[in-house]
């Protein structure tokens, strides 16, 4: 009966579908695109319909335009089922036109494609709005509807459905063939184990249940009941089963549990936000907290229900909710406002349901009116009561107005019925709510009853009949005392298997969190194991990154100190000349100078940004200089300086004055015999930069990519590039610019450094 | 002149002695601290000379207790294998006179010891007659700066360029703080903006073309200045 998650989404559209099913769907969904995740989200949101109707309008919005593709026997399907999901969100909150509408507008779709589950679903829906309304004809043609859909569709599924709707509403009407009509047909459905199924024939066992007194029998029903729901995603029927166990427990004088279950209920309603829902659980809590003698939270759970379902135009929970609240006002003796209660009460009831209502309105009414001493206007009411009982077949209705009638005759002069001139018309009353008590089969008299009876029977001198009624009120009294002892014995079993089972449940919930901590500690190690291998190879990549640098550098310095040193070899080799001492040595010197600037990178690759210090540019950039003057002159060069003093610059002294000493001895060196190298100052707000340029060839691409370190080739080609080297690694650890332009005409070099601030150290 | 030598290097030591054989230093070579300060308890030498790198003590630890034991009337001199900066500055701090990077070529290590020899030997320079260094002649009275080369050329200097010049014409191939310059040069107590020295020695370069006259005046790490003889630089 339940749908496969494998199977095709158009087949999905069950009534309902388990949360596993649910599950595989919202999995399958990510990669889908087009018309095949329209339809997923289709069936998605029709099952999310009452377990998220946010989410369920979100994937609504998403699917409609998606098919607007589709070829339009698939898109109108679709599109009638997302007006279904659109008209339940409506009834949730209660805007019933809209919901109507949108349901008509779905069942139109749906008869005109002959799809015959569509319509059922859409009756269905109907019949619901119309249950919500108390329309209950409309309702039930509504039913019946959906039920020859359901047929004509081969639906067994829909027609158990309809069926079980059939059965709750003969028995909640008080239908005296329901009974035998409905109950083995409902035991079948639930002997089947589909959860739905759980679900809506318990509601006929339950109800059934309730009108008998049988509420012991019914808690574990609705117990399944309530777990089926869950599972189904009926959030509805959860509260109002919460709703029922409550009310179970309160019959069996349980108050403690009664107050628990109307608790719960009350707290699933709030948090769905859906008006009736929250409404109709105040209501049912109200009498739950009078009965455990808690009149004015009562009344505040009253006052509050009637807030809430007020404003709902139609809403048939509100006439509930009024009766409570004329009936909560005579008991605390304010006539006046229970008049005004049930004056509401006839008026809003007028339309639909006045013979649902119309005896509560009367005996209210009556006792109010007797309560400000008007008899004679309580007696017409409470006959109005009597005969609206009477009409509806109500006996327990009846007894109660008898007996009523009986104390008003009693406290007021009022005129006997015709038939009570013998005994008095209280007598007269009693007598006849004493024959209606007796054609209830297994009822018993209560004994207020029987020593109301008592009482007349002694204020007309028959004290033979006073004593024989006395002493049946006496065993009446044992009797009901002997039935609530073990009604209340019931319900200390039930809430304690109740109990027990949560403890049960929640005992394994224990177990799986611990397992699933379990599972998040094996996972989240897992995790850092993994980290720590992650670094651990990142690590090695470095490490074995910078050993490959440290061997090309060290074969590259074992290179260029091996010319000068076989230079040196061959000179002390050759028959000693008067100027082999002096070459040796220059050669030697050569040796020194490249193993230096060698240390020289080593030692600034490990400057920290931190370190650096406030530094007049134009001085370091002197001291360079100065450096190179007398080579300059010597080999004929010029070297033009123009600076400007007093500019600071951030960075180490001496990492910097050998960056700009190796510019400007790159600038000599490559340019032209004669030519000219000029040192300059540009200064901008946040940078000031060093700029050299020469008359050169211009330098060559690999040098600019060394200085620019955006080579792939890491070695310095030849060791004159070494001092390129060393600008480039200062420029890094002082996060300076460098820019390089070179042409035929000479080359020019700028190495922006960020200024100093007065902060600076 | 009576002078020390701590050393461990042996060939370093070796190049040292022979450098300043047959001149006036007379060098007594140590190759440990302990040795150094059991001698310097003896006697007390005009000149002292310390490697840095020491295998019982550090030259740092040991220029500072040979400071706090004779005050600054001994020149010393501190020899690094690698021209480090901080270490340089460390060692003018601690109060170095003036500091060679090894190996050191001869001229260079005379020059500059016989540079320090003068200090102590000489009085102190005052502002008043004349200086000779290499072609220049300076005469403080007149505030003129002739080069004996070129007699035609002329040299406009500031009266603060020509105090600079001055003072470093008269303590040639020493190397001088920027504190002892900048007292010299603008007065003790004097706010001087921390480039304003650099300026000035750069407009003397220039205006002097020392350059193209062979002659270094050489930043010392920003620590102070030396101008070298023409010829004594390495």
């Amino acid at each position: 009966m339940n749908p496969q998650p494998g199977a095709d989404v158009t087949e999905a559209l069950e009534p309902v579908a388990t949360e596993e099913f649910v599950a595989a769907w919202q999995h399958r969904l990510p990669p889908l695109f087009g018309e095949a995740r329209a339809l997923q989200l289709v069936t998605l949101a029709w099952h999310l319909r009452q377990r998220d109707p946010a989410l369920a309008a979100a994937l609504a919005d998403e699917a409609q335009p998606l098919l607007a593709t589709s070829a339009p026997a698939v898109a109108g399907t679709a599109l009638a089922r997302l007006s279904l999901v659109r008209a339940e969100a409506c009834l949730l909150r209660a805007d019933f036109d809209a919901a109507g509408a949108q349901a008509q507008a779905a069942l139109a779709v749906f008869m005109g494609r002959g799809e015959h589950a569509g319509c059922c679903d859409a009756l269905m829906l109907a019949a619901n709005i119309a249950s919500d309304l108390g329309q209950y004809r409309e309702r039930d043609a509504a039913l019946a509807r959906a039920r020859d859909c359901a047929v004509a569709g081969g639906d067994g599924l829909r027609v158990a459905l309809v069926h079980a709707a059939l059965a709750y509403n003969a028995a909640a009407a008080n239908d005296p063939n329901a009974e035998t009509r409905w109950a083995a047909a409902m035991n079948d459905l639930i002997a089947i184990g589909i959860p739905v199924l759980t679900v809506v024939a318990n509601d006929f066992r339950v109800a059934m249940a309730f009108k008998r007194g049988d509420h012991g029998p019914a808690i574990p029903w609705l117990r399944d009941q309530m777990a089926a729901a869950g599972r189904c995603g009926m959030v509805r029927k959860q509260i109002s089963t919460a709703a029922n166990l409550g009310l179970a427990f309160s019959m069996l004088n349980d108050h403690g549990a009664a107050l628990d279950w109307a608790q719960q209920s009350l707290d699933m309603a709030r948090r769905t936000g859906w008006p009736v829902a929250i409404g109709a659980g105040l209501v049912q809590m109200a009498p739950v907290l009078a009965k455990l003698d808690q009149p004015e939270a009562a009344q505040a759970m009253l006052d509050e229900s009637i807030g809430v379902l007020a404003p709902l135009t139609g809403c048939f929970f509100y006439l509930p909710a009024l009766s409570f609240s004329g009936l909560f006002a005579l008991q605390r003796g304010d006539a006046q406002a229970a008049l005004l209660a049930y004056a509401e009460l006839e008026r809003k009831s007028h339309g639909h349901y006045r013979e649902q209502f119309l005896f509560s309105v009367h005996i209210g009414r009556a006792r109010a009116l007797s309560l400000l001493g008007r008899g004679l206007e309580a007696e017409q009411d409470a006959l109005r009561a009597l005969a609206t009982a009477v009409a509806n077949g109500e006996l327990t209705a009846q007894i109660e107005v008898l007996q009523f009638l009986a104390q008003l005759h009693d406290r007021f002069e009022l005129t006997p019925p015709l038939m009570a001139a013998a005994t008095g018309a209280p007598l007269h009353y009693l007598g006849l709510a004493l024959d209606v008590a007796a054609e209830i089969p297994g009822f018993t008299v209560p004994d207020h009853l029987l020593t109301l009876v008592a009482e007349q029977h002694a204020k007309v001198g028959d004290h033979a009949r006073a004593y024989a009624c006395a002493r049946a009120a006496a065993a009446a009294r044992e009797a009901t005392h002997g039935r609530e002892v073990r009604d209340r014995a019931m319900a200390t079993q039930l809430r304690h298997e109740a109990e027990r089972a949560r403890a049960e449940s929640e005992h394994l919930r224990r177990l799986a969190d611990v397992e699933a901590k379990r599972a998040q500690a094996l996972g989240s190690a897992l995790s850092d194991l993994r980290a720590a291998q992650t670094e651990l190879l990142r690590r090695n990549e470095l490490q074995a990154r910078m050993s490959a640098e440290r061997e090309e550098t060290l074969a590259f310095l074992a290179h260029d100190l091996r010319a000068p040193l076989t230079a040196i070899a061959a000179a002390l080799s050759d028959t000693p000349r008067e100027d082999t001492l002096l070459r040796t040595g220059r050669l030697a010197q050569r040796a020194l100078t490249m193993t230096d600037r060698f240390l020289d990178i080593a030692r600034l690759s490990r400057l920290p940004l931190s370190g650096r210090v406030s530094l007049d540019l134009a001085s370091l950039i002197d001291e360079a200089c100065e450096t190179f003057e007398r080579r300059a002159v010597q080999e004929g060069r010029t070297l033009e300086q123009a600076l400007v003093f007093g500019v600071a610059v951030l960075g180490h002294r001496e990492a910097l004055t050998r960056a700009f000493c190796n510019l400007v001895d790159n600038a000599l060196k490559f340019s032209r015999p004669g030519g000219q190298v000029d040192v300059l100052m540009a200064v901008t707000e946040q940078e000031a930069a060093l700029i050299v340029t020469d008359d050169g060839a211009g330098m060559p691409d690999a040098a600019q990519q060394l200085l620019l370190r955006t080579g792939s080739d890491r070695t310095p080609a030849a060791s004159g590039r070494l001092g390129l080297a060393i600008v480039a690694e200062v420029a890094k650890v002082h996060e300076a610019r460098v820019v390089v332009e070179a042409s035929g005409a000479g080359t020019r070099v700028e190495l922006w450094l960020p200024r100093a601030t007065a902060n600076s150290p | 002149m009576r002078s020390f030598l701590l050393e461990d290097d042996p060939e370093h030591a070796a190049h040292f002695m022979a450098s300043l054989a047959a001149t006036e230093f007379q060098v007594r070579h140590f190759w440990t601290a302990g040795s150094f300060f059991e001698a310097l308890a003896e006697s007390t030498p005009q000149l002292i000379v310390l490697d840095w790198m020491l295998p019982d003590l550090s030259g740092y630890q040991v220029l500072r207790r040979v400071r706090e034991r004779f005050g600054l009337a001994v020149p010393i001199v501190m020899l690094t294998s690698v021209d480090n900066e901080e270490r340089v500055v460390a060692a003018f701090e601690a109060g170095a006179d003036d500091f060679l990077t090894k190996p050191v070529a001869r001229p260079v290590l005379r020059a500059r010891l016989q540079a320090l020899a003068r200090r102590v030997n000489q009085a102190p320079a005052t502002f008043s007659g004349s200086v000779s260094f290499g072609p220049y002649r300076l005469d403080y009275a007149r505030q003129s700066v002739r080069d004996v080369d070129e007699p035609d050329a002329r040299f406009a200097l500031t009266p603060r360029e020509f105090d600079l010049i001055w003072l470093l014409m008269n303590n040639p191939d020493r190397f001088i703080p920027r504190a002892e310059l900048i007292a010299g040069v603008w007065g003790k107590s004097s706010e001087v903006a921390p480039h304003t020295l650099a300026q000035n020695v750069h407009a003397l370069r220039k205006k002097l073309g020392l350059a193209r006259r062979d002659i270094r005046l050489a930043a010392v790490y920003g620590s102070g200045y030396r101008l070298e003889s023409p010829g004594s630089s390495r």
